[in-house]
């Protein structure tokens, strides 16, 4: 067994060649994210583009024949269904990124645009997407979407890393047990449900939580509406229809923020979106629509403490909307205007319709006294002091 | 460029050796040289090219002064340049390591607001400013004498050692630079490569994963919470793991990158947490830095030539600027005075020991390892204000680890039972395993060598059976284990994580 040292170089270096190849080559052939579309193989077509972090929504974009994309956060990843009429009929990419910013969404878009011929854009937006901090988060300085990544790294981590073996291998498994993804898990939208005998109270409690301890440290950003004017621009210019969804969420939500004192500062921002979009003259011709509120599907009573079988309609939990609503938001936006679920704002009617919320609120807080103070005593548990706030309400 | 990246190693490396060998099969010695002297200038700039001028300015002033000193008579003149040439070294080192530091503390002391300086530490400043000191004190003694500009850039750039260490003494590689015999040969290619898989593995394996359960613990207290009792174990013992298995990682990769030009570099890490004390720890802990503390501050302090109080002074100021050497902050002068306390109580007990006609046998077997484990332990303490981005964060730490802070993890995103298992599988890694100069001592992969008693394969804890067991040589077996570990490495390569050292 004994070498001399060159046999011992030349066998070491061909067994990690020789290994690093055939990685590389199985990598490239399955290709589950779809980076390599000249040579990978057709077979596992169907079973690419998956996966939802910015890397994977970055080469889903790239692909080239999309005519609509939607732009948003987990909310309208899980929230909006995949079959719907307006979505099905056109070659929809649901490019939406969990934790989203409007820094990245407004990349996005620009990447997305100059790789296709977009026809339509639905873009998703919440408030806490234009909070203080970092525009780029997670992967997304390692994806496409960054216009300077390093892309000898990225394509050496596409091909040789351990994480792109194990998906594709993970491809091929499911290619072997003729696995087909339904049209809500494929283009980037998301199918997820509670956990059987899980209390979906409990999910609510859980969440509330969570959230309302990052939301307390938040702070808006008025900088950050300079993106939302880039993506208003872009879609000017290049003939692209925009519509702007604040996507609905559960009364108990809002309640985070009314609990916070940060209420007149979530009203500042719906009134600062609808300036971006005068300021650039197309407050006519594209769509900004309120789906917030206390009433309707946002009141949806929360199954009581240990119900694990009850499920709600319209809510997973307090901040991600089921497909049942978000198919009402696309009716509201591309089907039925006068359905009656959510507003589109006008310089004309934003005051009207935030007094009404408002009124809305004072009449959940009398019916729902006991939900409102769960909310508050939550909050009285996780909040914790910002770094500076802006006028709280 | 990181030694753990796909460019250095799919790309830079082997392009680097290729043309090199090509130079030296065509008899271009010297070319071959100035090529690998460019090489390390790329590989320097790449990390930022506004940086390079420093480096060569710095490379430009030291031979100048040095070559001057060289020629000149010692006496007032020479020591007079002499003093200049450390002075300048020392400002540029201070300006852009130290200034923030004294004017954040200026300002705490008199209440002044001079605002910090955007200064961005030009990577491995440290590691060649003290390089160059050192050339300058030995061409003042003249033991410089006859060295090239070329070779002279290629002992303070040459990239395996630029960036963190080892800190070559010019005696170690200008005689290697001057060999006329054409060098490297297959024995260097397979040493080399081993050298730099294993320590590859250790990175990218290892560190990287202790690093994943003590960042969020660390960060945890920087952030003002303190982390339960169990994080904070957790936390620390991930982080005594990380730092030793980067910087040994560091260390082999060096050495064997080295190693493919034929190049030796001097030995910089050796087991330090087998260390039976705390002298024995600074004897194997970065084994180069704590040379240069000891022949060019501790010993011109006077070091133990004038008395015992002189002593522990000399010891407590070369410690305190070692850690100061480290980084701009206080928790780095609390770790350097830590473990300067350390080995002034070591000698304090040593001295006391002799005085009172105790001198030591050998020690006993049990004996060994207790002082294994204190070292071990007051070790793995020092780090808290090591790896603490504050001192706040520091005295927090320590009070979670006391318990003062709750039992429980409270650190989410670490699963403490698995960090702290994952350590103690690594304490006999690291207490009984053969290091990798051990197992590759036949073939010498540093300048010294350890050198094991004949019949045996290694020294301190580790069983015969495993050193012989784990001797390295030439065979199928171990082409087998290299590649395999190459290879794991380089799967798990798809997040570079820069060197702890390579911050300094």
């Amino acid at each position: 067994m004994h070498l001399t040292a060159r046999k011992f170089v030349l066998l070491l270096l061909a067994l990690a060649l020789i290994s690093m190849g055939m990685v590389g080559g199985f990598n490239l052939l399955v290709d589950w994210r779809g980076g390599y579309p000249a040579l990978h193989l057709d077979a596992f077509e169907p079973l690419r583009y998956l996966d939802h972090d910015r890397v994977a929504k970055a080469e889903m974009a790239r692909r080239g024949d999309w005519q609509t994309v939607i732009l948003g956060s987990s909310r309208a990843k899980a929230g909006l269904p995949a079959r719907h009429p307006f979505l099905a009929t056109n070659r929809t990419c649901n490019l939406s990124i969990d934790a989203a910013r409007i820094g990245e969404l407004a990349a996005m878009f620009e990447y997305a645009r100059r790789h296709n011929r977009l026809e339509h854009v639905l873009l998703c937006l919440d408030f806490y997407m234009f909070s203080q901090g970092p525009q780029w988060v997670l992967d997304f300085p390692e994806s496409r979407f960054n216009p300077n990544v390093n892309l000898f790294q990225y394509h050496c981590k596409a091909l040789f890393s351990e994480g792109a073996l194990k998906q594709n291998r993970e491809t091929v498994k499911r290619w072997f047990k003729k696995y087909e993804p339904s049209p809500q898990n494929r283009n980037g939208f998301l199918e997820t449900s509670l956990p059987p005998g899980e209390s979906q109270r409990a999910v609510f409690d859980r969440t509330l939580r969570l959230m309302g301890e990052g939301y307390s440290t938040q702070v808006w950003d008025e900088t950050t509406l300079e993106c939302l004017r880039r993506i208003v621009r872009g879609c000017h210019e290049h003939g692209i229809d925009l519509q702007i969804a604040i996507l609905p969420v559960h009364a108990l939500d809002l309640e985070l923020l009314y609990g916070m004192g940060r209420w007149s500062e979530f009203e500042s921002w719906k009134r600062s979106m609808l300036e971006v979009l005068a300021e650039e003259g197309v407050e006519e011709k594209f769509g900004l629509w309120d789906f917030t509120g206390y009433a309707g599907p946002a009141g949806e009573p929360v199954p009581p403490p240990g119900d694990t079988t009850t499920r709600m309609t319209y809510y997973f939990e307090n901040s991600h909307l089921t497909p049942v609503l978000g198919a009402s938001v696309l009716d509201a936006i591309y089907g039925n205007p006068g359905a009656g679920f959510g507003a589109p704002l006008t310089p004309q009617s934003i005051e009207r319709h935030l007094a009404a919320i408002r009124a809305e609120r004072a009449a959940y807080a009398q019916t729902h006294a006991a939900e409102v103070a769960w909310v508050q005593s939550i909050l009285d548990q996780v909040a914790r002091p910002r770094k500076s706030a802006r006028a709280t309400g | 460029m990181l030694f753990n990246s796909y460019l250095f190693i799919l790309v830079f490396l082997p392009a680097c050796v290729a043309v090199y060998l090509w130079l030296v099969r065509r008899g271009r010695r010297s070319l071959s040289f100035s090529w690998l002297v460019l090489a390390s200038l790329f590989f320097y700039g790449w990390w930022k090219w506004s940086n390079l001028p420093l480096l060569i300015g710095s490379l430009l002033f030291n031979y100048a002064v040095g070559t001057r000193l060289g020629k000149m008579e010692q006496g007032r003149g020479a020591r007079w340049l002499l003093g200049f040439g450390v002075a300048v070294n020392l400002l540029v080192l201070g300006y852009f390591k130290y200034a923030n530091f004294f004017i954040d503390n200026a300002n705490a002391v008199f209440g002044s607001n001079w605002g910090a300086l955007h200064l961005v530490l030009p990577l491995g400043i440290s590691f060649y400013t003290f390089q160059e000191i050192a050339y300058l004190a030995d061409s003042y003694q003249g033991s410089t004498r006859g060295y090239g500009f070329r070779d002279f850039c290629l002992f303070v750039s040459f990239f395996p050692q630029l960036i963190a260490g080892p800190i070559v003494h010019h005696s170690e590689v200008m005689p290697q630079f001057q060999r006329k015999e054409s060098v490297p040969g297959w024995e260097d290619f397979a040493v080399g490569l081993s050298m730099f898989a294993i320590g590859l593995a250790k990175k990218v394996l290892v560190a990287d994963v202790f690093a994943g359960y003590a960042s969020p613990v660390f960060q945890t207290a920087a952030g003002g919470t303190a982390p339960g009792f169990s994080a904070a174990w957790a936390g620390l013992l991930a982080y005594t793991m990380q730092i030793y298995f980067d910087f040994s990682a560091y260390s082999d990769m060096a050495i064997g990158a080295a190693r493919l030009f034929g190049i030796r570099l001097p030995l910089n890490f050796n087991s330090p947490y087998k260390a039976a004390n705390i002298a024995d720890f600074w004897r194997r802990w970065h084994i180069t830095l704590s040379r240069f503390l000891r022949d060019y501050l501790y010993i011109p302090l006077g070091g133990n030539r004038k008395g015992p109080a002189r002593r522990y002074v000399n010891l407590m100021a070369t410690m305190l600027l070692g850690g100061l050497w480290h980084g701009a902050g206080w928790t780095f002068v609390i770790w350097g005075a830590l473990h300067g306390f350390y080995l002034s109580v070591f000698h304090g007990w040593h001295a006391w020991r002799e005085r009172h006609k105790q001198r030591p046998g050998k020690p006993s077997w049990a004996g060994t390892w207790c002082g294994r484990l204190v070292t071990f332990s007051l070790v793995m303490l020092a780090w808290v204000f090591f790896r603490a981005d504050s001192f706040s964060a520091a005295w927090t730490m320590l009070g979670s680890l006391a318990g003062l802070h709750g039992w429980g993890s409270n650190v989410a995103s670490v699963d403490v039972v698995r960090a702290l298992r994952w350590g103690c599988w690594f304490l006999p890694v690291i207490w009984l395993l053969p290091n990798s100069h051990e197992i590759l001592a036949t073939y010498k992969p540093a300048l010294e060598y350890l050198k094991a008693p004949a019949g045996k394969f290694v020294t301190g804890p580790t069983p015969v059976w495993l050193g012989r067991l784990l001797n390295w040589r030439p065979s199928v077996p171990w082409a087998l284990a290299m590649a395999g570990m190459l290879v794991w490495a380089l799967l798990n390569l798809f997040r570079p994580s820069e060197f702890i050292y390579w911050q300094f």
